[in-house]
């Protein structure tokens, strides 16, 4: 072998020792010598050289988590991170719209991470089911109830106002009534407190097996009741009241094998032109309440 | 139906016929090989008697009446755009057409980019410079103006052939 040929080999072998060792070698120059298989091996590892940069500069990106960064494939292994690279960008999104509640998105081609990851979002929306049940459950807990299961008094006051403003402003009808149950501190004081839960519990039970769907009971003090009718004018508004003071009158109730009667007095209003609010209304049906109260109790009192 | 002069596009999906009843025996499916013998000659022979122009107008208009055509035929039109993506998936993977998945989705500029890996038409052909989806890029064109009622373009940006592991689509809102 000739002396420049071993002298152009050690460049060769000198360019592949750095490249393997991690150095960024030049490119090598061969020219100017003459067109034999040792310069072509030189080309292939200039060649070679180039695709390795490149690859190198991928994974770099990639590994820094830039997705952005065009990869040119030149090595078999180029496409490999192209294909991440698509992974990659398409988790991204999908992380985006998980985000934004969309609970569907699974990852696929990512072996043991898109296992952990899709029970991830799994676990995600299972919490968010648990929470949003919780959530339903403490409103209801918050606004009924909780021994007669009718709305509590600040609900009732909720849904009045909302009636109220509604019928106003479409020119609707509704009628109000107030109930107090007779004599309620005499039940509890001759039969116990657990007597006076199961009247509380009856009457609130045979309420609203009279009422319509629309109307809506609600307890607001120990043994006061207001209901609320929509879409009810006065005469509509007594005929229920009448019958559901005749039903508790003949209702009994059994506690510890003795039975309890108890009667209800009920005062009855409908909205009026200058009902300035709720509370009006409400004010003249306690009105007529406390009229029916007076007037010997087990009594339905109109304040139209 | 099939040989009737025509200045603009007729295709009817009652013109694919009743597959199961024409083929009790050998079924509704084939090979990906057989699709793309058919395309491909197609495509070289529809070069050689007019230009590649032609040819790549002549694919993405046929691709867009197929997309319009499935979208009407086999999707659900009273979606929101995330509905839409996962019913796409769903369907193009059914039918064995590719892999689709979203990169990036803005709603309020209505650009999209999409990839699709295992593409039918391209993925395992050999490399070149050239990106050949050309009717794929008509067809998720079709679907997306389908699903938004506005008409969209798509280009093809990557594709196995250029070196790509998938091919990603630009899908934007046609200029007016
Ligand atoms: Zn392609």
């Amino acid at each position: 072998m000739e002396h420049k040929d071993i002298e152009r080999l050690d460049r060769i072998s000198a360019h592949l020792h750095a490249l393997l060792h991690n150095e960024q070698p030049g490119v090598l120059d061969l020219t100017g010598q003459q067109e034999d298989e040792i310069c072509q091996v030189g080309e292939f590892v200039n060649t070679l050289t180039e695709a390795l940069s490149a690859l190198t500069n991928a994974a770099h990106h990639l590994s820094i988590g830039d997705m952005d960064v065009p990869i040119i494939a030149k090595l078999p292994a180029c496409h490999h991170l192209k294909n991440l690279q698509a992974t990659l960008r398409h988790l991204t999104w999908q992380t985006g719209q998980i985000a934004k509640g969309d609970f569907s998105q699974r990852v696929e081609f990512l072996g043991e991470f898109s296992h952990s990851f899709n029970w991830m979002v799994e676990q995600l929306e299972a919490y968010r089911q648990r929470i949003l049940g919780q959530n339903r459950e403490l409103e209801r807990l918050a606004s009924t109830d909780s021994l007669t299961g009718v709305y509590n008094r600040r609900s009732f006051m909720a849904f009045a106002t909302k009636e109220f403003l509604r019928s106003r402003r479409y020119s609707h009808i509704f009628s109000a009534i107030q109930m107090d149950i007779d004599h309620f501190k005499k039940i509890n004081d001759t039969h116990g407190h657990a007597a006076g839960d199961e009247v509380l519990k009856a009457f609130t039970a045979n309420c609203l097996e009279v009422l319509r769907e629309s109307d809506v009971l609600g307890r607001i003090g120990g043994e006061e009741f207001s209901i609320i009718l929509p879409e009810t004018d006065l005469a509509g508004a007594l005929i229920v009241a009448e019958r559901f003071r005749q039903t508790i009158a003949d209702l009994k109730v059994y506690v510890d094998e003795q039975i309890v009667h108890f009667t209800v007095s009920i005062g009855v209003t409908n909205l009026r032109q200058d009902d300035t609010g709720i509370e009006a209304v409400l004010r003249r049906a306690d009105e007529a309440l406390y009229l029916a109260k007076n007037g010997g109790r087990n009594k339905v009192v109109s304040a139209g | 139906m099939f040989k009737e002069e025509r200045k603009s596009l007729r295709f009817d999906w009652s013109h694919l016929g009743n597959i199961e009843w024409g083929r009790p025996n050998l079924g509704p499916q084939t090979t990906v090989a057989v699709y793309r013998l058919m395309q491909f000659t197609l495509r070289d022979a529809i070069i050689a008697h007019t230009d590649v122009a032609t040819a790549n107008r002549i694919f993405y208009d046929a691709g867009q009446s197929a997309g319009k055509s499935m979208y009407e035929h086999l999707l659900h039109d009273t979606q929101d755009f995330d509905g839409f993506i996962a019913e796409l998936q769903e369907t193009l993977r059914n039918l064995s057409i590719g892999i689709l998945r979203v990169e990036a989705s803005d709603l309020l500029m209505h650009r999209f980019v999409l990839t699709v890996a295992e593409d039918l038409d391209c993925s395992g052909l050999p490399m070149s410079e050239e990106l050949v989806c050309t009717f794929d890029e008509g067809f998720i064109a079709a679907l997306f103006s389908a699903h938004f009622g506005r008409q969209f373009t798509a280009r093809e940006t990557d594709c196995w052939c250029t070196g790509d592991r998938v091919c990603r689509f630009e899908v934007v809102l046609a200029k007016t």
